[in-house]
């Protein structure tokens, strides 16, 4: 593939990298570094993607395998409340619904980096069989994790609000 | 609240956020370095290689030139460390190419883990093996060397025990002993804590 056609479909679908990158990364650095990281790593592999899943199921691999072994330059704990300030919300809506999503990002940071893959995945529509194919493991394992997850995920998020 | 009833604002939140616009930012994205451990590992693994080639090619060089028998042993031993050193870099090298960043999370995770343990220990085990191969090549040129000076004069006596023999084997314990440490610690500072991640990894994804 030439490297502007690479370029082309790489902008299409930026949106998983920047979403991935807003969920494993902190710092503003740390963003832009593993920005590149993945960008590097889809570039370097774009030869063996054989067409045989979707594009952006290739794409969410390559993303969530670089973030995952990503070496953070910074101490890895978090600066969550920045980096949930720093997300783009949408204005136009209601104070209470801001605060509901503010809660849930917060939580939503709070998760292991396994369990954030699994968001990131389901908030995109994958089935639980795309997610397990994606993350190496049962759509059984998948569907498990996943109901303990928004259960913690409720959790937490309410936990925040009333403390607010 | 639940988080289906937020799916589409979250999305859209995270997808919004972007802090890397201009357009030409991505291609120069393409040539840059990677900062990942196993780039560092590859890089580390290449500049080895060379290293180990030209001292092979300089082994070899005095285990054939030298003039002394002893000091060709010397070397020879050595060429022969250092060739297989070479070999064994280039296995390594060999599976850290074939390390594929579009493999299951899984594969990807438990790939990256067995290849930053291959080189872990490949690294412990050469420094280990190169303590005792140093200390008895020292001492066989030292006792071919002595003995052709001085051909009537016993090395072992008691006087040459307490007096040579006693404080180098103290040495050299202590400087292995110091070696072993050293050489554990600096490898759990550079890779421990990235180890134990993908294990931790690797083990949240298997637990149901």
């Amino acid at each position: 593939m030439e490297e502007k056609e690479f370029i082309a479909l790489i902008t299409n679908h930026q949106r998983i990298i920047y979403k991935v990158c807003n969920l494993y990364a902190q710092s503003h650095t740390d963003k832009e570094d593993l920005f590149q990281e993945i960008t590097l790593n889809a570039w370097k592999g774009i030869r063996n993607f054989k067409g045989d899943s979707l594009f952006t199921t290739w794409l969410y691999r390559v993303a969530l395998n670089t973030a995952l072994t990503f070496k953070r330059k910074e101490n890895r704990q978090r600066k969550v409340d920045s980096a949930v300030d720093a997300l783009a919300f949408s204005h136009d809506q209601q104070p209470e619904a801001d605060e509901q999503l503010t809660a849930m990002y917060k939580a939503i940071h709070g998760l292991s980096d396994i369990d954030k893959a699994l968001v990131t995945l389901y908030l995109d529509d994958y089935d639980y069989k795309e997610m397990g194919n994606v993350l190496g493991i049962t759509a059984n394992n998948v569907a498990v994790k996943m109901n303990r997850l928004k259960k913690k995920l409720k959790e937490e998020s309410e936990k925040y609000l009333y403390s607010h | 609240m639940e988080l289906d009833a937020l799916k589409d604002q979250l999305k859209l939140g995270l997808e919004s956020n972007r802090f890397y616009q201009k357009p030409d930012l991505l291609q120069s994205a393409m040539l840059m370095k990677a900062e990942s451990v196993v780039k560092k590992i590859k890089q580390s693994v290449v500049a080895e290689t060379a290293l180990a080639i030209v001292a092979s090619v300089a082994f070899v060089y005095f285990a054939f030139a030298y003039p002394s028998f002893s000091f060709r042993m010397y070397f020879g031993a050595f060429s022969c460390i250092s060739i297989s050193f070479v070999f064994a870099l280039l296995a390594l090298r060999l599976k850290l190419h074939k390390l594929d960043s579009d493999l299951s999370v899984k594969q990807n995770l438990l790939d990256t883990q067995s290849v930053i343990k291959a080189y872990v220990r490949h690294y412990f085990r050469f420094c280990m093996i190169l303590l005792p191969v140093c200390l008895c090549m020292a001492v066989f040129v030292f006792l071919f060397e002595f003995n052709s000076v001085t051909p009537n004069q016993s090395i072992f006596t008691f006087y040459m025990f307490s007096h040579l023999w006693l404080p180098l084997i103290i040495c050299y314990f202590l400087f292995s002993l110091g070696m072993f440490f050293f050489t554990k610690l600096y490898l759990q500072k550079l890779y421990g804590e990235h180890l134990q991640l993908l294990e931790n990894l690797i083990q949240e994804l298997e637990n149901e």
